[in-house]
């Protein structure tokens, strides 16, 4: 699935970088034909190299844990990338002060199942620790997010 | 160095750069900027006793966040996470901890004393490389690290694919040569390019929660309990068990700092990619899944690169890094200038500079060693709790590298693909690797061609270099041919 992904992908800049002046297309060309070249031909391998035959796939990387039965593994993985975009659509809602300690509270609360008190104390704390270190002390400037710069 | 007032800064300095270097995101770079306001009425020894005392530590501290949850401190922590988080997972966060604080101190030690010797030495060889070689340098880095991070044809072209895919990520933004926008989609925040810290976040942290929500139990897993105390020191001892990646590792270090444009961000890799090329054949398969060698290598290349980063930047003026560009305006605040006065007019400071890339790295390994294995403890709270901690400190990572909210959705972008490529079993490293050596590798490929058109191919040192790349490519076959050949050899004698 990958492999056609990056294939279309590097079709798509290939075509894109023929129409720039060539000292700017030249390195996106080549790198993309690479792409393309070696993903076509690992797609190729894959399918017309024997199944008995050693392929070695392995690679040196971390290794997703495969203990959990494959049907909960992906509702838990659908949740949690659900929960990630939810805190980005609530730091461009509410500004990161207000969205820090809710996202904590109500990830703590509905994703961990901790009780109220535990969240509710680490949601505060986790709000005085991002306003104290990173507003006060380390003065960022953070965007304040759609809501309270329609109010104002 | 040691008079009270220095090394009182030294001191604060490091206090400020091991907290600093704990948060995703604020790097080397941005915690010198953001402190180089302060040095105005400090001595030239003083200054540089606290923002060199500060920068020393936090390359040393961004190997922990690395190693408890995953998330790299910055773009420089990033290998670690492989092998020293897999560790964490075994129930091994102590020994790795351990490893990384000592390889860094050891990597400290050998890039001062670098510093202190060479500048004399090394002067004319730098100057031997031109754009030609060092564009030749990086296409071997990620040849390297794609060849030797997978086993068989198949993980090697994906590496090699993966590398690619980095380098033309890379193009993102205003092109340097005639200023053509490339690929930005109409977005304003692209056309400086994607930012490192975004990528490098999302690709190896974001699959790291993905997997703690999915698996629903403690870092450190349930079968870990009571296996950290005692940890640091076994880490500790790995160090010089495997003295010889540690002390290899430092001296890639060196040249990585040595040589402009290349940084931490892909000597890490390069480092890493030897301790897998030296390792006998049998235990290649370890790497990955917490062999301490994986830890070792990248800790030692990011302090010794420290003392290599600033041969050139005090010698020649030549800023290996971003934090050494910074570090120039801290010359210019205090009225000195680098180059040959800094070996003979002011050697003082120079010197100064040495004994603080030594203290400030023992400070901090005898104050971590002494209460890491408490810090280990978190890989044991179950995961649940670490989750919504975990994400905040991606995003406040991803956004702080450089005060851009964009950077929260390319976060999430590369998140989503680091997570595909594993469940795929593609390699992230060439990826990461291709995408930090990208602008540069295209810059010096169009100086070679605007300066020697295709001539720079026939140059001595490139035509070595390609022969390398060769060989990097080819060496785990030639190494699978010879231990079956070893194999035959020795069934046939016992015949």
């Amino acid at each position: 699935m990958l492999n056609f992904f990056f294939m279309v992908l590097s079709a798509w800049a290939v075509v894109t970088a023929f129409s720039w002046p060539w000292r700017a297309a030249f390195f996106p060309i080549v790198m993309g034909l690479a792409l393309f070249c070696f993903s076509s031909i690992d797609l190729l391998f894959s399918f017309f190299v024997s199944e008995g035959k050693p392929q070695g796939g392995q690679s040196i990387d971390f290794k997703l844990s495969e203990g959990v039965p494959p049907a909960i593994a992906l509702k838990r993985t659908v949740e949690i990338f659900s929960w990630i975009i939810a805190f980005y659509l609530m730091i461009q809602l509410l500004g990161f002060h207000l969205a820090v300690p809710a996202f904590v509270l109500l990830c703590l609360r509905f994703l961990g199942r901790e009780r109220w008190s535990i969240s509710l104390l680490l949601a505060a704390l986790s709000g005085v620790f991002f306003y104290g270190l990173f507003d006060w002390l380390l003065n960022l400037p953070f965007p304040q997010g759609w809501l309270k710069a329609s109010l104002l | 160095m040691l008079q009270w007032k220095a090394l009182s800064f030294m001191l604060l300095g490091i206090g400020i750069g091991f907290w600093i270097g704990l948060l995703p995101g604020l790097g080397g770079g941005v915690t010198l900027s953001l402190m180089l306001a302060f040095i105005y009425g400090m001595k030239p020894v003083e200054a540089f006793a606290f923002l060199i005392g500060m920068h020393s530590v936090t390359a040393t501290t961004g190997d922990i966040t690395s190693i408890l949850f995953g998330v790299p401190g910055e773009g420089i922590s990033a290998a670690t996470i492989l092998d020293g988080h897999a560790m964490a997972k075994k129930g091994e966060a102590g020994r790795a901890i351990g490893a990384a604080l000592m390889s860094s101190l050891v990597g400290a030690v050998v890039g001062a004393a670098a510093l202190a010797l060479s500048i004399p030495i090394l002067r004319p060889l730098v100057f031997l490389f031109g754009a030609p070689e060092l564009f030749m340098f990086a296409v071997l880095g990620i040849s390297c690290i794609a060849s030797l991070i997978g086993r068989g044809y198949h993980s090697q072209l994906r590496g090699l694919a993966a590398g690619a895919l980095g380098l033309l990520l890379s193009t993102v933004g205003l092109d340097p040569s005639v200023g053509q926008l490339r690929y930005d989609f109409g977005f304003l925040f692209l056309w400086d390019g994607i930012g490192l810290v975004p990528v490098v976040v999302g690709v190896f942290a974001v699959p790291e929660i993905v997997d703690l929500a999915v698996r629903r139990t403690a870092i450190a897993g349930p079968a870990a309990t009571g296996k950290l105390s005692g940890g640091v020191w076994e880490g500790v001892k790995d160090t010089f068990r495997h003295f010889g990646v540690t002390f290899r590792s430092c001296l890639i270090g060196l040249w990585v700092g040595i040589l402009p444009g290349i940084g931490a961000g892909a000597g890490q890799w390069i480092a890493y990619a030897h301790a897998i090329q030296s390792a006998p054949l049998e235990e290649r398969d370890r790497f990955g899944k917490g062999d301490v060698r994986g830890v070792l290598a990248p800790g030692a290349l990011n302090n010794a690169k420290e003392g290599g980063d600033l041969i050139p930047t005090l010698a020649f003026g030549v800023p290996g890094s971003t934090g050494m560009a910074i570090l120039l305006g801290a010359f210019m605040i205090q009225g000195l200038v680098p180059g040959p006065d800094m070996l003979t007019k002011h050697l003082d400071v120079t010197f100064s500079m040495v004994w603080t890339i030594v203290i400030a790295n023992t400070i901090t390994v005898l104050i971590c060693l002494g209460f890491m294995d408490y810090l280990a403890r978190i890989t044991m709270v179950r995961g649940t709790l670490l989750i919504p901690f975990l994400v905040l400190l991606v995003f406040i990572g991803s956004y702080a590298s450089s005060n851009e909210p964009a950077n929260l959705v390319v976060t999430i972008v590369f998140g989503a693909l680091g997570y595909l490529m594993l469940r795929f079993n593609w390699p992230r490293p060439p990826m990461v690797l291709g995408f930090i050596l990208g602008r540069m590798a295209e810059t010096y490929l169009n100086i070679s061609i605007a300066r020697y058109e295709m001539d720079w191919i026939f140059r001595p040192l490139v035509i070595i270099q390609f022969l390398l790349i060769v060989f990097v490519i080819a060496y785990p076959y030639l190494q699978d041919w010879w231990v079956r050949r070893s194999a035959t050899g020795q069934s046939v004698a016992a015949k």
